[in-house]
Parts: structure tokens; C-alpha cells; sequence
């Protein structure tokens, strides 16, 4: 039952992220990110128990991987895109990653 | 059938995890490598895969929403540390969005894998969610994504040795930043406090992303289409 209620709890800063990305279309936030926004504050503000959300958030975030599986076999449809341009994304995959991690690795030991 | 089928495929990967530990044998890189040699061996078609899987995307939303309460519960161990914080952050996510794309560009790669490419470091949850609005592809996306993870799990705390960097705070940062969930389940051997950051660097970094990817992509001439 707790983890049923904290899901309504979800559902419903989610419904609530919906509502707020219709007011405000020029801010380039989908529902989901302004619900997780929303939750941070209610959950900072102490207007919502953290009991509540955790017993939904833990085991739906366990599962995490599992719900974008079937987005990433949707490759398939771009294989012959993919290989026409295999070098170019090996390259800027790894080049891509491994600056990205350094430059957050340089600017994070900024005090 | 694809549901199940998903859903058995990646939990026997769970189980590859946990028998040989390793960025290597993520269980989403080990599932979507295994349904993507399944479906293209059998012939099952593709919109029906999609169609039969849908309830999993579903949970996407409700899930990123969770992520709200995983950077509230890190907030603790980041007091004192915002600015060091926000600055890797901001740092990492516009290297991602600046200079993933330029390389690709660069090397002949078309538009639609420039952008692509150029949010390769933000969680998958918050991709799919993101790519309609900026013109990009979440099935293209996706796979460069999960790679983008393991590369940074492999690689990343090597090359973070090298360069001489111990503070496990500035790590978990670069981390999550990088390599979002699979950088995060990396962070997580080097302590409580780079798991702290990797964590919650993820949760932001998807956030700044969805902030900073509309002008940066009009800058570099990729919004639209």
C-alpha cells in the first residue's frame, strides 16, 4: 500500500510538472523534469514526508534500466546510418566523453 | 511477447552483473545488444516490439520525477560544495553539448547523429523524454548513450588518475556528469561521497541539459528537423 501511495505521489508531481510546462512553454522543460524540480522543493520545504516518496522512488528507480531497453533496440532502425558513420561516432563518443569528463573533473575542484 | 521477452532478457543480464561485476556487463548495454541480434534474427517487427514495450516507457516519466528525491537525499553530503558542484556540472554539460557534436561534424557525420551524439551524456530516462523537443532521435540517442556510460565507467577513473585527481567529490561529479547512471554505479566503488555527487550530477545534469541544448544547437546550427 505505501509503495501504491508514493506512486500516486509521483504520478501527481508529474501531473503537476505537466501543468507548469503549459504555463510556461518558453522555459524548454518537459513535465517529468519540472515534476522532479517540483518534488526537490516540496521535499526541501518540508511540505511532503520523505517516507512517502521513497517507498515508490526506491524500487521504481531499481528498475530504471530496464524502461528505456526497448528505446535503445529501436537502433535497428538507423543501423545502416550508424555504420555509414562508424569511425566518426566511435571517435566523438570517446573523444566526446572523455572531455566532457575532464572538463567537469577540472571546474568541480574549483573552490 | 517483446514485453516479456524484455523483461526475462534483462533480468538473466541483472544476473551477468552480478556474477561478473563490471561496467562491461551493464545489464541495459548486455539486453539491448541481446534484443537487437533477436529481433533482427527472427524478423519481429519492429513498430510491434515498440508497440508490445510501450507500458516500460510509461514508467519513464514517473521515474525521472523520482530522481527529484534522489538529489534531495545526496543534498547533505554537497553542502558546502554548490559551487564546485554547479561549475562541473555546468562545465561538463556544455563541453558535451559544444564539442561531441563539432568533433562529429568534423569527421562527416549528418546532423541527426550530431545531435545525437551531442546529449550522449544525459540519463537515457530524461533523453527520451528530451529529444522530440530538440529534433533528435531517442532511439539513435539511446544506444550512444549507454556507450558514452560505459566508456566513461572504463576509462573515467583512469584517466582521473592521471590527471592526478583524488578528491572523490570532484570525481563522483565528472562521473555522473559524464556517464550519468553507468558512471553513477562506477562512483559508487570510490565511497559515499563521489556516489553522493555522481548521483546527484546526474539528476542535474539532465536538467541543465534540457536548459542549455535549445540555444546551444541554434548556435551550432542544429535546431529544427
Amino acid at each position: 500500500m505505501n509503495a501504491l501511495l508514493g506512486f500516486a505521489w509521483l504520478l501527481t508531481f508529474y501531473a503537476l510538472g505537466e501543468g507548469l510546462a503549459r504555463l510556461l512553454p518558453a522555459v524548454p522543460l518537459s513535465g517529468s523534469l519540472w515534476g522532479m524540480l517540483l518534488l526537490y522543493a516540496a521535499l526541501s520545504a518540508g511540505l511532503l514526508d520523505e517516507r512517502k516518496v521513497s517507498a515508490a522512488a526506491r524500487p521504481l528507480l531499481r528498475g530504471l534500466g530496464l524502461y528505456f531497453v526497448p528505446v535503445g533496440v529501436g537502433v535497428l532502425a538507423f543501423a545502416d546510418l550508424l555504420r555509414a558513420h562508424a569511425p566518426a561516432v566511435a571517435a566523438a563518443l570517446l573523444l566526446g566523453t572523455l572531455l566532457t569528463l575532464l572538463a567537469a573533473l577540472g571546474a568541480a575542484r574549483w573552490r | 511477447m517483446a514485453l516479456i521477452a524484455t523483461l526475462l532478457i534483462y533480468l538473466a543480464a541483472w544476473q551477468v552483473q552480478r556474477r561478473w561485476p563490471h561496467p562491461l556487463t551493464n545489464p541495459v548495454g548486455l539486453a539491448v545488444a541481446v534484443l537487437v541480434a533477436l529481433v533482427a534474427a527472427t524478423g519481429y517487427p519492429l513498430d510491434r516490439y515498440r508497440y508490445e514495450t510501450l507500458p516500460l516507457i510509461w514508467l519513464l516519466k514517473p521515474a525521472v520525477v523520482a530522481l527529484g528525491w534522489v538529489a534531495w537525499r545526496e543534498r547533505g553530503r554537497l553542502a558546502g560544495r554548490l559551487r564546485p558542484f554547479l561549475a562541473g556540472l555546468a562545465a561538463g554539460t556544455l563541453t558535451s553539448l559544444i564539442l561531441t557534436p563539432l568533433l562529429a561534424r568534423w569527421l562527416g557525420a549528418p546532423p541527426e547523429l550530431q545531435k545525437a551524439l551531442a546529449i550522449k551524456s544525459v540519463t537515457s530516462a530524461v533523453a527520451v523524454d528530451l529529444a522530440p523537443r530538440l529534433g533528435a532521435n531517442a532511439e539513435l540517442a539511446v544506444p550512444l548513450i549507454i556507450l558514452a556510460g560505459i566508456l566513461g565507467a572504463v576509462l573515467g577513473p583512469w584517466i582521473m588518475d592521471r590527471a592526478r585527481v583524488h578528491d572523490p567529490f570532484a570525481r563522483g561529479t565528472a562521473l555522473g556528469t559524464a556517464s550519468h547512471g553507468i558512471g553513477t554505479a562506477r562512483a559508487a566503488d570510490e565511497g559515499p561521497l563521489a556516489l553522493a555527487a555522481s548521483g546527484a550530477a546526474m539528476a542535474a545534469a539532465g536538467l541543465v541539459t534540457a536548459l542549455l541544448a535549445p540555444p546551444v544547437f541554434a548556435l551550432l546550427g542544429l535546431s529544427g528537423g
